[in-house]
Parts: structure tokens; sequence; C-alpha cells
């Protein structure tokens, strides 16, 4: 795996049993020692810490920051109060999804777009090409940023411990800069797996190796406060994000799907606070989906039969009919059950029972109610 | 790894307890090791007949799926379908309650393919 990037915590992962594997051109663990069931319950019953350094920050700066990014991002950036973060999606012209992005606006010229590591690339490149048009520079910061989440019950009595601002005071999705272990970061409180806690963004240009004395701290801290703090894997991260219906890029989200396709309505503002129409990229499009309606939408579906329905499975009704591909589908802890997300036609109605194509085998499954854990 | 004397060894990490004409077959703490938290196990249909190399069962894994290659040829007299409720025992005792089937075997010199401990564990060693 020598051509993979690694991460400021790689040694620790390592040294703590960690199964490393390639994600997205990164060597992260998949779980540690106890595997990634336990980690996901560690994560909905006190707190868990995720590396998730592989993630990428762009930096957008100059006087006209906020209309680039407003112009790339289905949602409406302008009103995002200062300090606040919001969730959004880069749609090329034709409305499908390029990324699903969170973006802090830090200053009136000075925004923070976090980007998925595998799209890294993608997303630098398509910002330098437009902003071209905007009084606006682009930098990426992601080797100069180191990236960890804190999630579950536990978390913000966890970094309320570590720092010296009142972290219950910090909105949901609002931020702040905060002192860490001597080092500085940005605290938002963000997440992705349904749990309280925050994200924070590590600045390691300026102080070393500032993210493996916090990464450290922070687990001492938890042991003196009799906090059970546990370091989750890409396993658990995964079956974290797939209860509470949060997208995977690549997954939920692709060049071949749409937002509404993906039940991400509520993440595209079409129109902005006044009521006019919005011109981000890809609106044009979405507003014709919109009107016209889609023809197939997400949907999850827990397992009747045992079985594990995965990427590359299809569902069938009882004809063997193909209804749509399976997307994601994993077993998924807190709910107890087996499931997956799976695109298929509009009017399918929670209850309906179908089945997965399991590698040949049709295994019976039914429509759920989406999501299926809400913390 | 913990690789028990008396148990033969295939290089698809299964191993087999031999006990006259009957192979008992599950998956090595190697493999379960190295799989992670077992979800679930698709078992062989009593009767089935196998023959070595033959994927006869998958076991599924918060990772991947992986099949259970057959080490030995034979007829499936019996599966351990306390597995259904309890994947796990192929994590936390892989040469005891997580026991995945027996079979009836048809050659015995099947047998002769497989590693002993010994040599399974340099097997893994360099794996």
């Amino acid at each position: 795996m020598s051509n993979l990037k690694r991460t400021a915590l790689f040694d620790w992962h390592v040294a703590n049993g960690g199964r490393m594997v390639d994600f997205a051109g990164w060597e992260l663990p998949v779980f540690y020692e106890t595997g990634a069931i336990e980690e996901h319950h560690a994560t909905r019953n006190s707190v868990g810490l995720f590396d998730i350094d592989h993630m990428g920050q762009l930096d957008v700066t100059g006087p006209e920051a906020t209309a680039l990014v407003d112009r790339l991002v289905t949602s409406d950036i302008e009103t995002t109060p200062i300090g606040g973060a919001k969730y959004g999606l880069l749609c090329h012209d034709d409305g499908t999804v390029i990324d699903d992005v969170i973006t802090y606006r830090l200053a009136e010229d000075h925004l923070m777009v976090v980007v998925n590591a595998s799209n890294r690339e993608t997303d630098a490149a398509w910002f330098a090409q437009h902003s071209a048009d905007f009084e606006a520079t682009v930098t990426d910061r992601s080797d100069e940023l180191a990236m960890i989440a804190v999630q579950g019950p536990n978390a913000v009595a966890l970094i309320d411990a570590v720092t010296t601002i009142d972290v219950s005071a910090v909105d949901r999705f609002g931020s702040a800069r905060i002192e860490l272990f001597g080092t500085t970061a940005l605290l938002g409180r963000t997440g992705y797996t349904g749990e309280d806690g925050v994200e924070l963004y590590i600045e390691t240009s300026t102080t070393g190796i500032g993210v493996v004395e916090a990464w450290n701290g922070l687990f001492d801290r938890a042991d003196e406060l009799g906090i059970a703090a546990h370091a989750i894997g890409l396993g658990a991260r995964d079956s974290l994000r797939f209860e509470p219906g949060y997208p995977l890029y690549g997954h939920e989200l692709s060049r071949e799907i749409n937002p509404f396709e993906a039940r991400l309505s509520w993440a595209v503002d079409l129109t902005n606070e006044a009521g006019e129409d919005r011109d981000f990229i890809g609106a044009i499009a979405l507003r014709r989906v919109k009107d016209v309606g889609v023809t197939r939408r997400l949907e999850t579906l827990t397992m009747i039969d045992k079985g594990v329905p995965r990427e590359g499975s299809t569902v069938v009704d009882a004809d063997g009919n193909e209804l749509g591909p399976v997307v994601s589908g994993m077993f998924a802890p807190t709910a107890d059950v087996f499931a997956c997300n799976a695109f298929l036609p509009v009017g399918t109605e929670v209850g309906t029972e179908l089945a997965v194509a399991i590698r040949g085998k049709h295994k019976a499954a039914a429509v759920t109610k989406r999501p299926l854990h809400r913390p | 790894m913990n690789n028990p004397e008396d148990l033969k060894y295939s290089n698809d990490h299964e191993w087999v307890r031999v006990d006259g004409n009957v192979a008992t077959i599950g998956i090595t703490d190697y493999a379960q090791d190295s799989l992670g938290d077992v979800v679930y196990v698709e078992l062989p249909d009593v009767g089935a007949t196998t023959s070595v190399g033959e994927a006869i069962s998958e076991v599924e894994s918060t990772k991947s799926v992986s099949d259970i290659v057959a080490p030995v040829s034979g007829a499936v007299t019996e599966v351990n379908s306390a597995l259904d409720d309890d994947p796990g025992a192929l994590n936390s005792d892989p040469y005891g309650d997580g026991w995945i089937y027996k079979v009836e075997m048809s050659n015995a010199g099947d047998l002769d393919a497989l590693m002993d401990a010994e040599a399974y564990g340099a097997f893994t060693a360099d794996a």
C-alpha cells in the first residue's frame, strides 16, 4: 500500500490494532481490535473519535468569495450567518452531483468548503475553473488542516473539558475558534453520525504535529472524566451514517443521480429568501426536475430473509423484474437489522415486500420508513 | 494466532477436524481476525455434495463477504444452525462453537493436500 497517503495518526492506528485499508487513496483503519460493531455502539452510547484527515478543505477568500460559493453550491450560502455552516451539493449543469460539501462561512470574505477525499482534486479544479469569473481566490488547505470528529452523547462534555469555550453554546451547524492542547482549531458543531458532537479542523502548518497531541489528549481527558472513548474506523463510520440516512458520495450520490432522487431537496435552494430564483450551476436542470418530477427515489429496505445486501445487489419484485440497484447495504447495529438503500420507482410504498438478489439468490425484504435510527 | 495441533488447514484459511470419515469445517483464528465482526453465515444445505475447491458457504463480516471453499469432498451431513442467531461465534470461538458444517468425506486422500498447524502457522506468517 506504498502509494497511499497516510494521516499523522497512522502510527497510532497501527499501534492500536487498526486494520489499514485503502480508502480513496488513503491508508485508514477499517476497524480496530474490538471490531466495527463495538465501535458503532460506543459512539451511540458514549463518544467516538474519528481520524478523518482524508477529508479536504478548500478556502475561498476575497470580496466575492461568498458569491463564488453561492454560484457552485445548491444551498443558499448568501444567507448563511457568519460563523455558520450549511450542507449542500456541487452539481453539474445537468443537475447530477459532483460532491456533497459542508460550507463554513467564517467571514464576509472567507469561506471554507469541506469536500470528500475521493473528490478533492475534482472539486478543487471545479472551483478553480469558476473562480475566474469572481474576485475570489481558492486555496486547497487539505494538507495543512487535520480533521478529527468527536461524536456521541458524551462528545460535548469531553470537548468542553479541553477547551475554554462553552461548546453547548455553539449552535448546531455553528462554529468557533478554539485552543486545543496548544494548537488552534476551528470547531464545527457538525458530524456524520446523527449524534451530537463536533468536527475539529486542526492547524498543523503553524504548530507542527498538533493533531497527535490533540488525539491523545482527548483520550487522556476522557479517561480522567470517566467517559468511555473509542477510536472509530471506516466500518463503523459507514454504519453510523447509514442508520440516520446520510448519503455517502459514490453510493447515494453520484454523477448519475440528482438531489431529488436522493431525497435531498432540503439541500437545494432553488430560490433565495426573497423568493427570487437562485443562479447556481445545475439550477436550471434541477428546476426542470422539480417541475417534471423524478421517476425513481432512494428507499431503504430491511431484510426479512437473512442475508447481507450490498452495493451490487439488485432489488427485484415478486416476478423477478429488476426494480433498481442497491447502493449501500450492511448490518445496522443500533437498528439491529440487515438493511440497504436502493433507488426504486416512485410510488413504491413503505411496507411493500420485495426481494434483494444477493449473488443470485432472491431474499425477501420490505421497504421501510426512513431513517432506520434517529438519535 | 492460535492454531490447534490436531487440525488440518487449507490455504483458504479453513480448518478441518477429522473424526473417522466425518470432517468438521470452520474458519481459522487468522481468518476471523482478518474478517472482523462476522454478521452472517450463509450455511450450505444438508445433503449437498461438495468437491474440493468449490465455494460452498459464505461468511459476511462488517468488512466483506468471503467464500468458504470446500477443503474436502463429500456430502454435507450437518450444519451449525446456531450460527443463524450467533454468527459472532466465528469470532469468539472459531475452533469450537464457530464450526460451520460437517461432511461425510468421499475421498480421504483430500486430507493429504492440507497443512498441519506448523505449516499453516508459517503460511499465515508469510501472508
